[in-house]
């Protein structure tokens, strides 16, 4: 497994994100996370919350505020080294995002392309090291038997298992999960959400989970962020949230 | 738990006003198009008439070239050439014109080119230039640069695959799904890996389906090009007209439409042979 020594905190400091059609998705958002901290994102669609996320690794461009990861400033960051800086931070995602036609041994390493030449992943060529430890992170993940299968083979909470694999071989500082279980039945959403929390205290990596379903927020995250209309309305430990906070939250009667 | 926000009531008025104006604006449309069917053929002065007498000249002309080609024709050394001639060029074309396509298409699709200042207006450019002159007169264009011969038509079915192929993939390209995308760049992929991971896999089978379409197409360029002197059977068409010797020509004619038709049957085998 990757080294990870678990001190480096995500700090967001004052976030602002405008869309080109003039949609305000984020209005100054600050946020931290501590190591080792499972921070639940909650609030409705279209709060911000995986435009958040897709700002703390840029695959969304923020227009101004400031992110660190440790003592790395992101958001000043040029195309070299953010590249580099994205090998820190795994991703998971709500649809997956598999490459369909490729195996899961393939879509697994391809979490390692941020490290290994570009003649050398062109050619599917990767260090045996890679492969022991794709075969070693699908077997953490429970989908060891499955390597060869392609991923359009594979069920809903398979495939999350598989963007699991892909996200940690990367050895990351910091993991950022995009609605993991929306996709998903209700029972596998919950394993997929143990399994995400497990390996996360296991490895010690940070972890930073936007999700719908307020209780796998409260059952799973230690603490709970919550947004509307691209602003945080309330924080705190995820046992401080009752039902009254809850509904001022969602506006909503639970 | 689901927190959704109860749905706006139908509103019967707007939608019904909504719809009457869509139904007007394709009445118009339909107006339209007809007045430019009328003016079309007011302008050509086309005689209608005249197409019924056309028949009658029509079948002399087939009877002059079918029923009796000149089948000996085929047996002289300059034609058999010129078919193997004619297989190169459309061969030599698809391949490189292919080939030079998968870079013209990543660089032309707006989703994914990886600059957009300088490449995608490179890859837009070249697609629709080779598409916007027709391939005849690049032909023509060529041998008046590199003279005659089958050069000048190797070079035209390279941009007559890449004006046919390269926008059918630049499309496919433009058409993939951007998940997995956005999950090969997020674990800090460059744009070429991203491309190698991310869009190849998703488009390699409608590329290879273009590819074959696109021998079709230039292919059959092919059988044409020699009629301005760039190599090729088309060479024969050219002569025999010019001669009016109708019979040749019909044997010509004849070969062409047989090349095409093993062309298009080994296309479809290998069509059939990928899916």
């Amino acid at each position: 497994m990757a080294q990870h020594n678990g001190a480096e905190a995500l700090r967001c400091e004052n976030v602002h994100k405008t869309y080109q059609g003039g949609e305000i998705a984020l209005k100054g958002v600050s946020i931290t996370a501590d190591k080792k901290e499972f921070v639940g994102l909650i609030g409705l669609s279209g709060s911000g919350k995986s435009t958040l996320l897709r700002c703390i690794n840029r695959l969304v461009e923020p227009d101004s505020g400031k992110i660190f990861l440790g003592d790395k400033e992101i958001t000043s960051l040029n195309k070299k080294q953010l590249k580099l800086m994205r090998r820190d931070i795994g991703m998971i995602f709500q649809e997956f995002n598999l490459i369909n036609r490729m195996t899961v041994l393939q879509n697994i390493l391809s979490g390692r392309l941020g490290y290994v030449p570009l003649w050398r992943s062109t050619l599917r060529k990767f260090a045996d090291e890679d492969l022991e430890k794709a075969v070693e992170i699908s077997e953490l993940v429970g989908m060891k038997p499955y390597l060869h299968k392609r991923a359009d083979a594979l069920s809903g909470g398979q495939r999350q298992r598989v963007g699991i694999a892909r996200a940690l071989i990367q050895g990351p500082r910091l993991l950022l999960v995009d609605e993991p279980t929306s996709s998903l039945d209700p029972a596998i959403g919950r394993d997929v959400m143990k399994e995400v929390r497990r390996i996360s205290k296991e490895l010690g990596v940070p972890v930073l989970i936007s999700i719908h379903d307020v209780n796998l927020a409260l059952d799973f995250a230690d603490r709970i962020v919550a947004m509307r209309d691209g602003e945080v309305i309330s924080e705190g430990e995820a046992g401080e949230f009752n039902q009254k906070r809850l509904e001022d939250i969602y506006q909503y009667k639970i | 738990m689901e927190a959704t926000k109860p749905t706006q009531p139908l509103n019967v008025v707007e939608h019904l006003e909504e719809h009457k104006k869509r139904r007007f604006f394709y009445f118009l449309s339909g107006i339209g198009v007809l007045i430019l069917i009328f003016w079309s053929f007011y302008y050509l002065n086309i005689p209608l008439a005249r197409f019924f007498f056309m028949l009658g000249p029509i079948g002399h002309k087939i009877n002059q070239l079918f029923i009796w080609p000149d089948f000996g024709y085929i047996n002289n050394l300059g034609m058999l050439q010129s078919i193997v001639e004619t297989f190169q060029m459309g061969i030599f074309g698809t391949f490189v014109g292919l080939a030079l396509c998968v870079p013209l298409a990543w660089f032309a699709s707006f989703n994914m080119t990886p600059n957009k200042i300088l490449l995608y207006p490179l890859g837009r450019g070249v697609i629709i230039g080779s598409r916007s002159i027709y391939e005849l007169i690049w032909a023509i264009l060529f041998t008046m640069i590199l003279g005659f011969g089958p050069l000048a038509g190797s070079l035209t079915c390279v941009l007559a695959t890449i004006g046919f192929s390269g926008k059918l993939m630049t499309e496919a390209v433009e058409a993939i799904d951007m998940g997995p995308v956005e999950a090969v760049r997020a674990s800090g992929a460059g744009e070429i890996e991203t491309f190698f991971w991310g869009v190849l896999p998703q488009v390699q089978t409608s590329w290879t389906g273009i590819g074959i379409y696109g021998w079709d197409s230039t292919f059959r360029m092919a059988t044409i090009m020699g009629y301005v002197g760039a190599g090729g059977i088309g060479m024969y068409l050219r002569e025999t007209i010019e001669m009016l010797e109708y019979e040749k020509t019909g044997m010509t004619l004849l070969v062409i439409i047989i090349l095409v038709i093993i062309s298009e049957i080994s296309s479809a085998w290998a069509r059939n042979k990928l899916s």
